[in-house]
């Protein structure tokens, strides 16, 4: 029996994260945006640092923190954490409107103490980008060059998916209680489809589903510090400071195509050709964080991340001209009513709120297409320092102007942070 | 490995909380589709059509087995653009009395019914035929359309041919005397048979005057017998001889639905990461339709054609696809599909999608496309096609592909 809830909630991240692996939407339809480039990017966030506009590469938390492998060494617990999203878009041009709805996984991750307080090892799954788009075409083949002589409509529809993901197994040390180091190779992977659906007016024409889709894998690195020291400016007071980087990944990449079409034994697939080799370039990204808690109550913290998206190659070992380097910016504060246990429940919870610029990697129709975002979340804590995190977040991507679309985002992330002296304990008894 | 009870507990305390809210936002935000962002992202899936010219043409005669088909004709017809044609018919009556007869007596009436299907040449003209008694055995099923009629000079009757949609021909006395001496030779059928097909090997339709080709209709070719039983005609067929073509060039070919000059062409078709056809690369294997398009020359045509003239109307083109051992044989088990004429701009229409694709999953294409006009019924049609050396409307592919 003691082991049942560890299996439920296992089963609940695994099931999500294979979820996520194929389709990462309950409808197929996410953001247009993500038709470009390697999909919506999606930053390895901290739970807490979630519901302050962060990723947290330079929060001093408890919980397993993505963000930075430094943190991994400084554990006592063993940790688990995973979670999911669902995102709610509006997204409006200058004539029409329509809303989409996704769930997705956000990522897993289990840190496990090798020395307490010293070294832990982390591994984790989680996706940097999402690929979820679905949109239609409609046009016509005029009667002097149809089959029928008539006017022939037809529509095609785009539905992009897949997206690229890390699986990690990392290390961090904890050198000395004020720095701390953390290395964290990766596998890097993913595939992105892109399938394409016409169906014409008239039967004289055959429906054509073509199916293409780029395989990714390759291997990554990253690595990142940590500074932290108390009393600073007050007896009460601790500054930390963050520094992420990760290296450029160099994917192999497959482009194959497959269609299905009609034969005389009937609508068959066509057998896949791989059309082109490449080696795709996910650029360097970067990343700095401080944060400085005033006393025990309060945390203000910002950040900035960097990613030199101007060095990305595509599978044809060229530059894509709409992609830019982007900057992302947070800041926020966490506040903490009560800092030891209450007996009231509202005393007990964590209180963030953030906010957040993205400069976007994407320049569409000579318009960066940036993103603003207020977050708020809570933390619901448990003696042992199990929580809840539930965040929201509500802001906007895009613009109206030059023929694009304005999203208006809300989402909903929750987020399960486990922890117990998992092997500690095994080797005690 | 224990997670305190305690803790998660109260942790759990709030799933009903969290589970509403997610509820409620999946609730608010069921789909509301609509076209958002249509100049954000490109046209993939772009619908191209393609146009590949025919070439690798080829002109070959096929030998034609013309006897027992719908009709048969006869008649000979100048025609200015397609030359002198002679058809000579052919055909056999049954030896059957119909039950409802119980005796054929000499001074009885025998009249042959010819129905007539079509007509090629002046509308206006009436024609002679000779009916000619045959001077051997002959088969219908055998018979090719350049084989000589076997004449025998003995001339049985004649009759005309005008305006009329059928005719009766009054058989003389001396073929029913004859007829039925046969009919009571013996009381075993089969005998009988083997008696007439000796004493009466079946007639031939001699054309003795100028102006038209006539076909006739060949199950309903009946013997009348007492005014109104008809017996039906055992088997029939037909000749044609054609001398002096007009010379068209190389841009145009006079085909026939006699098989004696059949255009065919190869299309090279290969298949891997894409798909090249005739040389040309497409970039995609993804066909909505690959339609083969055949022009005719149908100014000249008309232009060839005198006032009241006619030729039988071609609609269709029959799409044989013979590899080379199978052209003499297996063009009688008919063709593969035909190219319907197109009634916006008059051309020939055949839609190849299911054979290339067939091709691109690893069928044989060691075959040729053979075209004959309205395949082989019987009644005498011709065309002027235009060729790959054609300047305008040559024939070629049309394709329809998803890029």
């Amino acid at each position: 029996m003691k082991y049942i809830n560890l299996v439920i909630l296992f089963s609940l991240l695994s099931s999500g994260l294979v979820f996520g692996q194929n389709n990462n939407s309950i409808n197929d339809k996410g953001s247009l945006y993500s038709y470009y480039g390697i999909g919506t990017l999606n930053d390895y966030r901290d739970s807490d640092a979630q519901g302050m506009g962060m990723s947290g590469i330079g929060l001093n938390v408890r919980s397993a923190n993505l963000a930075n492998p430094a943190m991994w060494g400084n554990v006592f617990y063993t940790s688990g954490s995973g979670g999911f999203f669902i995102r709610n878009i509006e997204s409006s041009d200058n004539l029409n409107k329509n809303i989409k709805t996704n769930l997705e996984p956000s990522h897993f991750q289990l840190v496990i103490p090798v020395k307490r307080n010293k070294v832990g090892v982390s591994l984790g799954l989680f996706p940097i980008s999402s690929s979820n788009y679905s949109y239609t075409k409609s046009n016509f083949i005029s009667p002097i060059n149809s089959a029928t002589g008539d006017t022939v409509n037809y529509n095609v529809n785009n539905s992009g998916s897949g997206g690229i993901d890390y699986l990690e197994l990392g290390i961090g040390w904890q050198i000395n209680k004020n720095l701390a180091v953390g290395y964290a190779p990766s596998l890097v992977f993913g595939i992105l489809k892109d399938d394409i659906t016409t169906n014409f007016s008239s039967t004289a024409y055959q429906p054509i589903q073509l199916n293409r889709k780029i395989s990714n894998i390759g291997f990554g690195n990253r690595a990142g510090i940590y500074f932290q020291k108390s009393r600073v400016f007050s007896d009460h007071d601790q500054l930390s400071v963050g520094l992420m980087a990760s290296l450029p990944v160099h994917l192999s990449s497959t482009l194959s195509v497959q269609n299905y079409i009609a034969s005389s034994g009937g609508t068959v697939s066509n057998p896949t050709k791989n059309l082109k080799n490449g080696n795709l370039r996910l650029p360097l990204r970067t990343g700095m964080g401080i944060s400085y808690w005033i006393n025990q109550k309060v945390l203000v913290g910002s950040e900035v991340l960097y990613q030199k998206w101007s060095d990305f190659q595509n599978i044809d070992g060229k530059h894509d001209s709409y992609l830019k380097d982007r900057i992302r910016l947070g800041v926020g504060t966490q506040f903490l009513p009560a800092n030891k246990r209450s007996n009231s429940f509202f005393q007990n919870l964590a209180y963030r709120v953030g906010f957040s610029y993205d400069s976007g990697y994407l320049k569409l129709n000579d318009t960066s297409i940036q993103s603003w975002f207020i977050t708020a979340g809570l933390g619901i804590p448990s003696k042992v320092g199990s929580s809840i995190n539930i965040n929201a977040e509500y802001g906007f991507t895009g613009s109206k102007a030059n023929n694009l679309i304005r999203e208006r985002i809300f989402s909903l992330r929750i987020s399960f942070n486990l922890t117990e002296l998992m092997f500690l304990k095994h080797k005690i008894q | 490995m224990i997670f305190k009870r305690s803790s998660l507990r109260q942790v759990a305390r709030y799933f009903p909380i969290i589970i509403a809210v997610f509820a409620s936002l999946l609730v608010y935000s069921c789909d509301k589709p609509g076209i958002v962002g249509s100049g954000l992202v490109p046209s993939n899936g772009n619908v191209v059509i393609d146009t590949i010219p025919l070439t690798n043409y080829v002109t070959s005669k096929i030998e034609l087995y013309s006897g027992d088909r719908t009709d048969y004709s006869a008649g000979i017809y100048n025609d200015k653009l397609f030359g002198n044609v002679q058809a000579t018919g052919l055909v056999q009556p049954s030896l059957v009395l119909p039950s409802n007869i119980d005796t054929l007596k000499p001074d009885d009436k025998i009249y042959m019914r010819f129905y007539i299907d079509s007509v090629y040449g002046d509308t206006n003209q009436t024609v002679t035929f000779d009916l000619e008694e045959a001077s051997q055995r002959w088969r219908g099923r055998s018979w090719t359309v350049d084989s000589i009629p076997p004449a025998s000079g003995n001339v049985i009757t004649s009759f005309d041919v005008g305006h009329d949609d059928s005719i009766d021909v009054q058989m003389p006395q001396s073929w029913v005397s004859k007829y039925r001496s046969v009919l009571y030779s013996s009381k075993d059928a089969s005998v009988r048979d083997s008696i007439f097909n000796i004493k009466e090997p079946g007639f031939i339709l001699v054309p003795k005057t100028n102006g038209k080709i006539v076909s006739f209709q060949g199950q309903n070719t009946n013997l009348i017998i007492h005014d109104s039983v008809a017996v039906n005609a055992k088997t029939w067929a037909y000749s044609v001889k054609r001398t002096n073509e007009t010379s068209v060039g190389d841009s145009l070919s006079q085909i026939y639905s006699t098989f004696s000059r059949v255009p065919s062409i190869k299309i090279d078709v290969k298949s891997d990461t894409t798909l090249t056809i005739n040389g040309d690369t497409l970039n995609t294997k993804a066909l909505s339709r690959v339609e083969m398009a055949l022009y005719e020359d149908s100014t000249m045509m008309q232009n060839t054609l005198p006032a009241n003239n006619v030729r039988p109307k071609v609609s269709n083109i029959n799409i044989y696809y013979l590899e080379s051992d199978q052209i003499n044989f297996d063009v009688l088990k008919g063709p593969i599909g035909v190219a319907a004429r197109n009634p916006k701009d008059g051309s020939f229409r055949y839609n190849l999608t299911g054979q290339i694709n067939d091709i691109m999953l690893g069928h044989s294409n060691k075959g040729r496309f053979y075209f004959v006009p309205e395949g082989n019924s019987g009644i005498i049609y011709s065309l002027l096609l235009r060729t790959p050396q054609s300047v305008v409307r040559n024939p070629k592919l049309i394709i329809t592909s998803v890029k």
